[in-house]
């Protein structure tokens, strides 16, 4: 073997990755090419100091604060929420119908009919309010108030 | 011997089946078993031993949680360190901080017990071979991502090639082009002794 073919194969012999034949072949070679194995060694004393490398040890709350973290939900992505979502088509559809829902609502409130209707309702919501206090306080403002004709401005018909 | 088959004759699947039922202490049994060597894989590839801490925990639980889409047609390791490297190259890209805890702090505050035991050669050869350790340990922190990963994954987890390039995803071809460049960067660490 030519020490150019040696040298692109001598990391995958070191780790032993290299069929039976091949490393035979690597092997013989090594033992007659002194650039080769000068290489051989170097990568192997390197290779050997990675795995003395310090050692760094969990500390003693993992378990707990695993066994504290499987008690709380999930905290989806937003695409962690889609893949575990089981019906995902029927949530999007859900949603749309909402939202047209909500366009349509808006879009009748704030028609005159629509307007007209509301304020209706606040009226006569306000007109019992005044008539509590009508009640309460005879001869006050809410009693006149109460018997102001709709439509004239309450300032004009306080005069 | 077929991935299939190595599957079914690994403990550790078998655990992890226990544990997509509900067996919590078949969890717990895999949690005691891999919590050192992520940690130190972990550690070794984010430099910051906060952070592997964290990342671990998310690790572990991200493992439960996908414990139903697990098949045990290989390697429980495999599939485990998989989801250790995804986890440790989320924490990369969204790291915006250099690392807080060097390893030559951890080693200047562990002091000699830092080391593991290695045979006694005397006082000179102890502290050149102290030098070496250090010198591909810091060689070893600015190896390019993916290339720490393969080293750390072959070196400390003992996975073959095959393994590795099921774990990141890749290539044997590139697994074995990874470990030949990170070999050649370590060596040029220990020019001073050459």
């Amino acid at each position: 073997m030519k020490c150019e073919d040696v040298s692109e194969r001598l990391s995958a012999f070191l780790d032993g990755e290299l069929p039976v034949s091949v490393a035979a072949d690597i092997r013989c070679h090594l033992d007659g090419c002194e650039r080769c194995a000068a290489q051989y060694a170097r990568e192997s004393i390197a290779w050997t100091l990675v795995v003395e490398q310090p050692w760094v040890s969990p500390r003693a709350d993992l378990w707990p604060r695993i066994e504290a973290g499987l008690r709380e939900p999930a905290a989806h992505t937003v695409w962690g929420g889609l893949r575990w979502h089981p019906f995902p088509v029927a949530t999007a559809a859900l949603a749309a119908a909402g939202l047209l829902l909500g366009v349509q609502l808006g879009t009748y409130v704030a028609s005159p009919d629509g307007l007209a209707a509301t304020t209706a309702g606040s009226s006569s919501r306000e007109r019992i309010d005044v008539q509590y206090l009508a009640d309460v306080f005879p001869g006050s403002l809410a009693d006149s108030v109460l018997n102001t004709p709709v439509g004239i401005p309450r300032q004009e018909a306080s005069r | 011997m077929s991935d299939r088959s190595a599957a079914v004759d690994d403990p550790d699947a078998q655990l992890m089946t226990r544990a997509a039922r509900g067996d919590l202490p078949a969890f717990r049994t895999l949690v005691d078993k891999y919590q050192g060597p992520l940690v130190n894989f972990l550690y070794h590839v984010l430099l910051d031993h906060g952070e592997a801490e964290d990342a671990a925990q998310d690790v572990f639980l991200k493992v439960y949680r996908a414990a139903g889409r697990y098949r045990p047609d290989a390697k429980f390791a495999t599939w485990f360190y998989r989801i250790a490297t995804n986890t440790a190259l989320n924490v990369l890209k969204t790291r915006k901080r250099r690392p807080t805890v060097s390893l030559d702090a951890v080693l200047a505050q562990r002091g000699p017990d830092a080391w593991p035991p290695s045979p006694y050669m005397g006082p000179d050869r102890e502290a050149e071979r102290a030098q070496m350790v250090q010198a591909v340990g810091r060689a070893l922190r600015t190896l390019p991502e993916r290339q720490r990963m393969a080293v750390v994954l072959h070196r400390f987890e003992g996975l073959s090639y095959h393994e590795i390039s099921e774990v990141l995803s890749t290539s044997v071809d590139a697994v074995d082009a990874l470990l030949r460049r990170a070999k050649a960067d370590l060596r040029v660490a220990l020019t001073p002794w050459a």
